[in-house]
């Protein structure tokens, strides 16, 4: 464990030289001055006035909020987290920490912690400032809004992964970053697939197809909607969103795993 | 004791879906000694740094066996008792000396009340000190190699795996390292050390082997390899060609470099004592009389050319 924090620490280091954590995190503050600007226009009058009822209209406000940010926020932290694993298989580098007493699935899983930490710190000074200005500002202090964290967090994670395994594989933090903003891009429409099946009448095959991918993939799109949907609608979410996707995440990881253990540097 | 022993020791490296193989290291054997200061030599890409790659588990071997300190080499927690200085190896250009210290002293798992005291002695010892606190972004490479040095001894390893140690370092730096390095061995640390600076291996290293195209075509200590035992060069008081006898002159080949110096060629039919005391018995004084030695770049040249040839 000793090593593996030592690792997520440097990691964490590493992105605050790369000026990355900094942009990221004047970025939360300034969305953060906004939200504190936006709740004080005087809307928390016409919110309580709404039909939809003054409850609901916050969760959505503050989720309307944390989306948008959270949205930047992920391009960010891939942007920030990209280039951690190619740095450390630079030459000169890997062959350094390759021969200290550190077994190789800690030196990755540090650096994949580290891109853990650095999202979870961001995304907890936003939500709980979101959080705390909504309580302090209309008295609305609904704990369910916090599981946006752990949301976020795994959203997080699962990206993480494919930045570690194709980090891992190709060396360049340029095709991991952009096929971790593939996912992101093709979630929302895997997740709306059934509008698209009704341009694909007849061709079941295409369909089928998109339904396996669908399904092999991780679900991005619904992970970023559970708060929402617990906070909203009592708390029905589908279990093999949440599996399938930690299934996706578990696989990935183990691959990015294998392949830095079996590699040579 | 042996450190280190290597058998029958092949890797070979393929391009993506291996169209294409490399045999970097190729049915290598060899052996350390405890307390002895090793050096491979070799040209590039002769694979020398595959093999000390290999040793310390940064790349697979296709086949051998490898045993250090008479343990599987891939044992984890004998790299405790290891140090190494990669070729053109990178620090974080973010950290300052004395942190990039600090970390690598954590990651090989020392504890700070010791590691703290430790840093500063090896600063010291590589004369690092002042610039501990400066960014390695504004290091030169002397000192990236000094600062390298140092983090390689931090856990005072019992093996010291060195890789072009003496790359981009002042003539006086590289004295100071052989300095160092020949302290180490004094107190029983084992030093295996990549180079192509063959004079310097020359002057501090035990036992050398020779890789090519990874291969070892030739092992053995210094002395034996730089040797000329068939020559000598003596040094007298006369002209040898008005005194000697034609007997002697036919038997034995000299070369005249000067006046008064001559190379003297000699075997088991013809010993070198036979013709010193003939020399005495005509009265002629020797002034001076040595073996002729090679360089070790001599015989790495001579060797590898003979291996081209091949």
């Amino acid at each position: 464990m000793r090593n593996i924090w030592l690792m997520t620490v440097f990691t964490l280091r590493e992105s605050i030289s790369k000026k990355v954590f900094i942009a990221f995190s004047i970025f939360v503050l300034l969305m953060l001055v906004g939200v504190f600007f936006a709740a004080n226009l005087g809307f928390g009058d016409a919110l309580k006035q709404s039909p939809m009822g003054f409850d609901k209209m916050m969760i959505m406000f503050k989720m309307g909020a944390a989306s948008f940010v959270l949205s930047f926020g992920f391009l960010l932290s891939i942007f920030a987290c990209a280039g951690f694993i190619p740095s450390l298989l630079e030459k000169g580098t890997i062959d350094l920490f390759l021969s200290k007493p550190v077994s190789r699935a800690q030196l990755l899983a540090g650096k994949y912690f580290g891109g853990l930490l650095i999202f979870f710190l961001h995304i907890f000074v936003l939500i709980s400032g979101i959080w705390i200005i909504a309580g302090f500002k209309f008295g609305h202090w609904d704990i369910s809004f916090l599981w946006l964290l752990l949301s976020s967090l795994f959203y997080f994670a699962i990206l993480n992964a494919v930045v570690l395994l194709f980090g891992v594989l190709t060396k360049s933090s340029g095709i991991s970053m952009m096929l971790a903003y593939l996912l992101m891009f093709v979630s929302p429409l895997l997740a709306n697939r059934e509008k698209i099946f009704l341009f694909l009448e007849g061709k079941e095959t295409l369909k089928t197809i998109i339904d396996g991918i669908y399904y092999a993939l991780p679900k991005l799109h619904e992970i970023q909607n559970i708060p929402q949907i617990l906070a909203l609608n009592g708390g029905k979410i589908e279990p093999q969103i949440v599996i399938s996707s930690f299934l996706f995440l578990l696989v990935v990881i183990y691959l990015g795993f294998y392949l830095f253990e079996k590699n040579d540097y | 004791m042996k450190i280190i022993e290597i058998e029958n020791l092949s890797k070979t490296f393929s391009t993506t879906f291996g169209k294409k193989t490399v045999t970097a290291l190729n049915d290598v054997t060899l052996s350390v000694e405890q307390g002895t200061i090793f050096g491979l030599l070799g040209q590039n890409g002769a694979g020398k740094t595959t093999l000390i790659k290999v040793l310390l588990g940064i790349v697979y071997p296709t086949a051998g066996t490898c045993k250090m300190f008479g343990e599987d080499f891939t044992n984890l927690h004998l790299k405790k008792r290891i140090g190494f200085l990669p070729e053109n190896h990178k620090f974080p250009n973010y950290m300052t000396g004395k942190e990039v210290m600090t970390f690598f002293g954590k990651l090989s798992g020392l504890e700070n009340l010791y590691l703290s005291k430790r840093i500063d002695e090896m600063l010291e010892l590589v004369q690092m000190t002042q610039w501990s606190k400066s960014k390695i972004k504004t290091y030169s490479k002397g000192m990236m190699q000094r600062l390298g040095l140092a983090q390689a001894m931090l856990n005072d390893p019992d093996l010291l795996f060195l890789d072009e140690p003496t790359d981009g370092v002042d003539p006086i730096g590289r004295k100071e390292i052989r300095n160092v390095l020949l302290a180490l061995k004094e107190n029983g640390k084992t030093i295996f050390l990549n180079s192509h600076l063959l004079s310097e291996v020359e002057l501090i290293t035990d036992r050398v082997a020779i890789l090519h195209k990874g291969k070892i075509i030739r092992e053995g200590n210094v002395h034996e390899l730089t040797n000329r035992k068939e020559e000598y060069r003596i040094v007298v008081d006369a002209e040898l060609e008005s005194v000697l006898d034609d007997s002697l002159k036919e038997k034995y080949e000299m070369q005249k470099v000067s006046s008064s110096t001559y190379l003297i060629r000699v075997d088991e039919q013809r010993p070198v004592n036979d013709f010193v005391d003939h020399l005495r018995s005509k009265g002629i004084s020797i002034k001076e009389m040595a073996q002729e030695k090679n360089t070790l770049e001599d015989v790495f040249i001579s060797l590898v050319k003979a291996e081209e040839k091949k």
